[in-house]
């Protein structure tokens, strides 16, 4: 394949008589693809660091939404364009779970993955009204024959297999019962229409202050500062941690110096302070990892999706 | 419209769709979830419905039809020829829509369209001037204004990119 | 009570609040005109510019947007009989046939003063009972969805234009597209073929783009080549002289005003039902209400009245419980949500109790909002009349245009396009045949409502049916499907006989 634009750019350059070798990455705008409509947790993420990274790489972001399949379009397209640097999706755990779930054709190995920069936990919750104090008398209740409703957003989407995997790690069989979206799972909680929720911390944010909703577990392996009060799995004798986590992918074959570049450029961004005002009113949490450690972090979160779409597919 | 032949022939099609659609819903798996309706519950029950529903009024029409052609015939018939037209330059348009972008492909589309209606109204109105200076120049304008313009307005005041000739 | 209202004063008499409030407003009522553009995607593609604003200029930015594009809708579907916006389908079905007689002016202004009525009035029960109303829409679980959607279905026997059996085939049509996608209860893949953009359904904007653009757009281009350009009268002096809102002819059709305002401020706060049936089950309030339902359908000013009220009273409605839960009524306010959340304010009771009175702030910044809406359709009417003087075809050719960029610039997806075409050329075979678009619509929007919540049900309360009749809001709902079913039939049967 010819590429159109680098053709292009190169007869400028000599037409300018400019004879500089080895152009600085970028040179050019960025292409950042939002695998969903604008507004939405991915988008909103992007924006609030679209300035500050704008200023770091020297070079504006072009955000683009390409939304529909739940993220599944947009990733596809991603997977398939070249790897020259200047296309980057904005990616979250729900890439993993579209794979797991066996909806679309690639794999996350499609995938560079150049930096996880948020992170939030799921949350375990009930109504403010809920007869259960803790997770404690949950499980008892559970264990005694009960049948726990537990509203999760979307069938398949990653709070659905997290949901499954939760119950498996408290040893009880909940129903698991799909909502369409956040907002609605979190109005049938607090109207009682189920026993439960499991969802992502921002999604129960404004719930959660309101003090309509109580958070019994975090899914964290330790607590976190914006919410102290709530217990992990773990203190509480269960063994289970995952999270939710945002970030940015290239499609497979980024160049090391193109990686290097924008990971520096990521890491002076993310310090800015309009940007932690934002993502601490959204109720996420700044957790970034890069290079290899990023790669396990994925490759084990992976592994774990296709085990709980594997059992929940029986 | 009663009785006409595209009536019926849209009639047919509904019921020959309503029953294409049950038996692909038929072949649905059931999921896992027992205490609630299986999804080929809903599907099926509309497609069965819809064929009913379709079928009494194809025996409407027909009898409608039998009755037409004992009566008159049907007079005024319109040319549907501009609505065809104007659906295969919507496609042309959707196609060119990525490759050749927003830009290219929407002035092509309006000029396109505007000169297709002028000849299909030609036709019946013989006094129209088509190709007039005053409405070439308007044409133009139009053609490359409004394209223009709404690229600007997403482009910088949005922020949303839209496609271009790469 | 009184101070707190000093206090959000103070916060909105300021310039900048104030000029991004009309901005919005502005803006607002451009992207409502616009086929294919909706408020959700406006409020979303302002999101960022927000971030650095205080919060009551950026909250009453957004709430502008909102309020403008509610209204903006009825424009184009007055004068060209093609929806702005999902919620002024039901305007066009009385609006345009008004245009058709001349009165193009007239519908306009009276669209503008039932907007700017209802607006208002929920401006006023949002402050007033925002967290009683909030609480009562949390009673809504699955069965009350249920029912509340079989209740919105019933109307597809009263919508339907000419005969019944035919409005009820296009509203199963609706019902079979919306089963097309992932099952929400199962995830089981429905009639997708393998095609990516239709896992999560067919979206719903480019199918009511079709139905209602597109198909529109094909009759006008054939009617245009058998009739030519005589369409293109110009302008006839009465239209532009009439074309200011119309106070009095608005409050003299008080039943419809009454029906649309209630049914938009009772239906608008119910979190992912209320918004896009609002103004169609207000429509077919205001047609039983009415002393001459035979009208309608025809030009009647009660339907304009009724449908435009209750467009905007169901925006202030759809903040309740955005503020007062935290629980967005439908997805323009979700994306508002959103905002909110950014600049630091957190919905729920304890905003209402919150000592620095931000919440007074945005009331007060939605009830300009409305003002500046109302001045800005008081000062565009004239030239949104003008419309008509534009040579038809050049008309139909842009419009065609901004049918595209509106579906393809809300997901950036080329299959949205297509599946916009497809719609269009089934509207109009539809409409041609008699069996009409709206109940399609209906069946659309209210079909995976109905269904999922008739599953979730069975899910959660195990497989038992019965919880669907016993429930209060539940069993009233159904009572009442089944009584304007039957009222509907006879009818029917009476005008027949």
């Amino acid at each position: 394949m010819i590429d159109v634009a680098r053709l292009r750019r190169l007869l400028l350059l000599a037409l300018l008589g400019c004879a500089s070798p080895a152009l600085a990455y970028p040179d050019r705008n960025l292409d950042i693809i939002v695998p969903f409509s604008a507004g939405g947790g991915n988008d909103v993420f992007i924006r609030a660091l679209q300035p500050a990274l704008e200023r770091e790489l020297g070079t504006h972001l072009v955000v683009r939404n390409l939304a529909g399949g739940g993220g599944a379009v947009g990733l596809t397209h991603v997977a398939r364009l070249p790897a020259d640097g200047y296309t980057l999706a904005v990616v979250s755990d729900g890439l993993l779970t579209q794979v797991a779930m066996g909806n679309v054709d690639f794999v996350p190995e499609d995938f560079d993955f150049v930096a996880k920069i948020l992170e939030e936990p799921y949350l375990l919750a009930v109504s403010r009204d809920s007869p259960y104090p803790d997770l404690a008398t949950m499980i008892e209740d559970a264990r005694g024959g009960k049948r726990i409703k537990i509203g999760v957003s979307g069938v398949g989407s990653s709070a659905y297999l997290t949901a499954g995997a939760i119950g498996d790690a408290l040893g009880i069989d909940p129903i698991l019962i799909p909502f369409d979206g956040g907002t609605e799972t979190v109005s049938a909680v607090m109207g009682g229409h189920i026993d439960a929720v499991v969802l992502g911390g921002a999604e129960l944010r404004s719930a959660l202050s309101s003090q309509r909703v109580r958070a019994l577990a975090t899914s964290y392996p330790e607590r976190s500062a914006s919410l102290p009060e709530v217990a992990t799995f773990i203190e509480q004798g269960i063994d289970y941690q995952t999270s939710v986590f945002r970030g940015l992918a290239a499609p497979k074959g980024l160049e090391d110096s193109h990686r290097a570049r924008l990971v520096e450029a990521l890491q002076r961004a993310t310090e800015d302070a309009g940007f932690h005002t934002t993502i601490g009113h959204l109720g996420t949490d700044l957790a970034p990892l890069y290079g290899e450690e990023l790669d396990e972090f994925v490759l084990t979160l992976a592994e774990r999706m296709n085990q709980q779409a594997e059992q929940l597919t029986q | 419209m009663n009785g006409s032949t595209g009536s019926i022939a849209f009639n047919a099609l509904l019921l020959l769709g309503a029953l294409a659609a049950f038996f692909a819903a038929s072949a649905l798996p059931s999921g896992n979830a027992p205490e609630t309706l299986p999804p080929a519950a809903l599907p099926q029950a509309v497609a069965v419905l819809v064929g009913a529903l379709a079928a009494l009024c194809l025996v409407r029409e027909l009898r409608a039809w039998r009755y037409r052609r004992a009566a008159t015939k049907v007079a005024g018939r319109r040319s549907a020829t501009a609505g065809v037209a104007l659906v295969a330059l919507m496609a042309a348009y959707a196609a060119a829509f990525e490759p050749l972008g927003y830009l290219l492909s929407t002035m092509g589309f309006i000029v396109a369209c505007v000169v297709m209606l002028g000849f299909a109204s030609r036709a019946r109105n013989d006094d129209e001037a088509i190709f007039s200076t005053r409405s070439l120049v308007t044409l133009a304008i139009i053609a490359i204004g409004v394209p223009v313009a709404v690229y600007c307005a997403f482009t910088w005041g949005f922020e949303v990119p839209l496609p271009t000739l790469r | 009570m009184i101070e707190n209202y000093l206090n959000g004063l103070s916060m909105i008499s300021d310039w900048g609040v104030l000029l991004a409030i009309a901005a919005g407003t502005l803006l607002g009522v451009v992207i409502g005109a616009l086929p294919g553009l909706t408020s959700a995607m406006a409020v979303a593609l302002l999101l960022p510019l927000t971030f650095g604003m205080p919060a009551v200029m950026g909250v009453g930015m957004l709430l502008g947007v909102l309020c403008g594009a509610g209204a903006g809708g009825a424009i184009p579907s007055i004068l060209l009989n093609i929806p702005g916006s999902p919620a002024s389908v039901a305007t066009s079905l009385d609006g345009f046939p008004m245009a058709r007689n001349g009165e193009a002016g007239r519908a306009l202004g009276i669209a503008i003063v039932a907007s700017f009525v209802g607006g208002i009035v929920s401006a006023i029960l949002l402050s007033m009972l925002a967290p009683p109303i909030a609480e009562f829409a949390l009673r809504f679980g699955p069965a009350e969805y249920f029912a509340l959607s079989v209740f919105g279905l019933v109307i597809i026997a009263s919508v339907a234009s000419q005969s019944m059996i035919k409005g009820l085939i296009a509203g199963l049509l609706g019902l079979f597209a919306a089963t097309v996608g992932m099952d929400p209860i199962t995830g089981v893949a429905r009639f997708t073929f393998g095609e990516l953009s239709l896992l999560t359904g067919i979206s719903l904007l480019p199918a009511l783009i079709g139905l209602f653009a597109v198909s529109q757009l094909i009759k006008d281009a054939i009617d245009y080549a058998n009739v030519g350009s005589r369409h293109d009268a110009p302008i006839d002096a009465l239209q532009i002289r009439t074309a200011r809102p119309r106070w009095r002819d608005t409050f003299s059709h008080w039943r419809a005003l009454l029906s649309g305002v209630g049914v938009g401020s009772v239906i608008g706060p119910v979190p992912g039902a209320g918004a896009s049936i609002a103004s169609l089950i207000s429509y077919d309030q205001a047609k039983r209400w009415s002393k001459t339902p035979e009208r309608f359908g025809s030009g009647n000013p009660e339907g304009v009245v009724a449908t435009e009220s209750s467009n905007n009273a169901m925006i202030g409605g759809s903040l309740i419980p955005t503020l007062a839960l935290g629980v967005p009524g439908e997805a323009a306010t979700a994306v508002l949500l959103g905002g909110l959340l950014i600049q630091g304010i957190t919905p729920g009771p304890a905003l209402f109790a919150d000592p620095s009175g931000t919440i007074y702030g945005i009331f007060l910044a939605y009830l300009v909002a409305n003002i500046f809406m109302l001045l800005v359709m008081w000062l565009g009417i004239r030239y949104f009349v003008r419309i008509l003087a534009v040579p038809r075809k050049l008309l139909l050719a842009t419009v065609t245009t901004f049918c595209f960029i509106g579906v393809y610039g809300v997901a950036g997806d080329i299959f949205d396009i297509w599946l916009m075409l497809g719609f269009g050329v089934l509207g109009y075979f539809l409409n041609r045949y008699g069996f009409g678009t709206a109940p399609l619509v209906l069946g659309l929007i209210l079909g995976p409502i109905a269904e999922a919540n008739l599953r979730r049900g069975l899910l959660i309360f195990e497989g038992d049916w019965s919880p669907f009749l016993t429930r209060p809001i539940s069993a009233t709902f159904l009572c009442l499907a089944i009584l304007l079913l039957t009222l509907t039939l006879w009818q029917n049967l009476r005008s027949r006989a």
